[in-house]
């Protein structure tokens, strides 16, 4: 008879231990313990409809930070969520692997202010550098348009355009994948998608090289204080063998 | 019936490009604004869900799989990891746009490529019981149109007569082809098949022919076909050799990891070409099934069944990784062999349609995966 009762004690604990209520009316939410181990069944706050998620209580990760654990009611209950949890230090690395070509910190620049809107023509030559050190300038235009002035904003117009032939005669390329600025003292800086070789009709495309342009000592830059005169000779250094000049001249006010 | 007067150079130029043109673009323009894009990377021969992410907090995982698991691979939380090659996406899990969903599959068991394939491109109840694939049905039921990024037009894509495949070649002189030879053909055929002809006549003039044909500048090209304002909605590129029975090696330098850093470079691909358009974008990858979970006798994996996928775009929000653990001791693998698969990767699918072209989830149950009783997991990614 003592056998008996003790069966049906042991038999109530085992009903409260594993399917028994939370607190507050809620089942118990199953996760796998920090080892991968077990599964472990802990209270968490009440769900208010059938799409929202139960969220655990955190667990502590020795390396990062806490992990929480969520799962849903609402598909199968044994789903769970593990949320991501990085470091701070781990989490800044992370974000900056996320970059666009195009992408450029200006903070190191002086840029121009109060300046009117300007359009100017453009061409760009390109300077060969293995020959002589100081570079041989080819006698034609890889790229030749009219490029915008606003603020210290620096954009490409719609008559500019790329001669490399190949992925260059998208026009997206001097219209969308181009981060320049103009700098206090006339220098452009900043990223762009650029087209050091051309490429001949049957032959792979090359996607595009996207060199930073700089306050380059070899430059004569725009002249903020004589727009009408303006006969800027910029320096853009794309790779060891050859680099490029952008000549901007005819400037006026928009 | 006119003469057709083309010299022999001529006629061999326009029908050597022929096959060349059946793959160039012919834009699918939307008519409504979508609510977003979905695009999907097709990941053949079986990848290898528990090397991509590695379960390390499974005891099990170290015992069975000491030759194929990296050392390096980044902790997400104290239960999963991320193999090195996804050094891209793990900078997107950072920004909350990235998700993965593991241990997880189409419901298919029998470890044939072929069979696998199929299946996970029709979405149907068994391998080749459809002609179409779930994502050109889908497209059909949100009556908008797909492209496909491959010189064939894969099965995923049927079901909708405004698709167009393409897949960006450039052949010498064929941006001077004459139109003769099409404009001739085209005379002698029915209205409806004339279109056809117009279409190839079309092709043949387009710029657009010429895109780098690696994965990544693909993926970059349709993510920015995809952003324009009417572009296609829909893009699917395909990688294969993730069939790695011999050799497959643990980190970035092995076989396994390389085409691992190819997804990622696709995914950094789509990022980039889709812009603003990131916000309301979704990718996602299939493969065939998974790999088994004990290493074999040549350093590799053999065909299995669970694997994992992979998420990523604007239209997630909070990064996680979602999975029904079933453990990797024997008893709790399928067949005594493979890792199990308890999340229906239909679902997944299902969701990422819910999101991108706004369909209910029973239409998307019942008439693109025939299971009306699939189960919802939208709330799980995108919540």
């Amino acid at each position: 008879m003592k056998k008996l009762y003790l069966l049906l004690i042991l038999s109530l604990l085992s009903i409260k231990g594993f399917a028994g209520e939370c607190p507050d009316g809620s089942d118990p939410v199953q996760s796998i313990s920090d080892d991968g181990s077990y599964f472990v069944y802990k209270c968490g706050s009440s769900n208010s409809s059938n799409n929202t998620t139960k969220v655990d209580q955190t667990s502590t990760d020795s390396d990062t930070s806490s992990q929480a654990k969520r799962k849903t009611s609402s598909v199968d209950s044994n789903i769970t969520i593990y949320d991501v949890v990085f470091s701070p230090e781990v989490l800044e690395k992370l974000l900056s692997l996320v970059v666009i070509p195009t992408d450029y910190d200006f903070s190191k620049h002086q840029l121009a202010k109060n300046v009117k809107d300007i359009g100017c023509r453009f061409t760009m030559t390109r300077i060969v550098y293995d020959v002589i050190e100081e570079g041989s300038i080819e006698g034609w235009n890889i790229a030749e348009g009219d490029i915008n002035i606003k603020g210290s904003n620096v954009e490409f117009g719609k008559h500019a355009r790329w001669r490399m032939n190949g992925l260059s005669t998208d026009p997206s390329y001097f219209r969308d994948e181009v981060n320049l600025r103009l700098t206090e003292n006339g220098h452009i800086v900043g990223k762009m998608a650029f087209f050091l070789l051309s490429t001949n009709q049957g032959e792979i495309p090359r996607n595009p090289l996207y060199p930073t342009l700089t306050e380059h000592k070899r430059s004569t830059p725009i002249d903020l204080n004589n727009i009408k005169k303006v006969n800027a000779k910029l320096f853009i250094d794309v790779e060891d063998w050859a680099g490029s000049v952008m000549y901007i001249s005819s400037c006026k006010y928009q | 019936m006119p003469k057709i007067n083309l010299s022999r150079r001529e006629f061999l130029k326009v029908s050597g490009a022929s096959l060349f043109l059946a793959g160039l673009p012919l834009p699918g323009f939307t008519k409504v604004k979508p609510p977003g894009t979905i695009s999907v990377i097709m990941l053949e021969g079986g990848m290898d869900g528990l090397t991509a992410v590695p379960p390390f907090g499974d005891p099990n995982l170290s015992k069975m799989r000491k030759g194929l698991t990296p050392d390096n691979y980044l902790k997400l939380n104290s239960f999963f990891g991320l193999h090195p090659s996804f050094q891209y996406f793990s900078g997107l899990m950072a920004k909350n746009n990235a998700s993965i969903v593991h241990a997880t599959n189409f419901p298919y068991t029998l470890r044939s490529h072929f069979e696998g394939q199929n299946l996970m491109q029709g979405g149907g109840l068994s391998p080749f019981s459809e002609t179409s694939g779930w994502l050109g049905r889908s497209l059909e039921l949100a009556k908008l149109p797909g492209r496909s990024l491959s010189l064939d037009m894969p099965l995923i894509l049927r079901g909708t007569d405004r698709n167009d495949n393409f897949y960006p070649a450039s052949i010498r002189s064929s941006g001077n082809l004459k139109t003769k030879l099409i404009d001739m053909i085209s005379m002698f055929h029915s209205k409806e098949s004339s279109q056809v002809f117009k279409k190839v006549s079309k092709k043949s003039t387009q710029k657009d022919s010429i895109v780098p044909r690696d994965p990544a500048s693909l993926a970059k090209y349709a993510g920015k076909a995809m952003s324009q304002e009417g572009g296609p909605l829909s893009s699917v590129i395909k990688v294969s050799q993730f069939d790695t029975h011999s050799n497959q090696g643990s980190d970035e330098f092995g076989r396994h990891g390389k085409l691992l850093k190819l997804v990622d470079e696709i995914i950094a691909g789509y990022r980039e070409g889709l812009g603003d358009a990131w916000d309301n974008s979704i990718i996602l990858t299939l493969t065939e099934f998974g790999r088994t979970v004990k290493e074999n006798g040549t350093w590799g994996t053999d065909h299995g069944y669970g694997s994992a996928g992979f998420l990523a775009g604007g239209a997630i929000t909070k990064s996680r990784v979602i999975s029904k653990w079933p453990g990797l001791a024997e008893n709790e693998q399928f067949d005594k062999r493979d890792l199990m698969s308890t999340i229906d990767y239909r679902s997944v699918c299902a969701a990422c349609i819910e999101k991108s072209l706004d369909l209910d989830h029973d239409l998307i149950a019942s008439k693109v995966f025939f299971t009306p009783e699939l189960p919802r997991v939208y709330d799980l990614i995108f919540s």
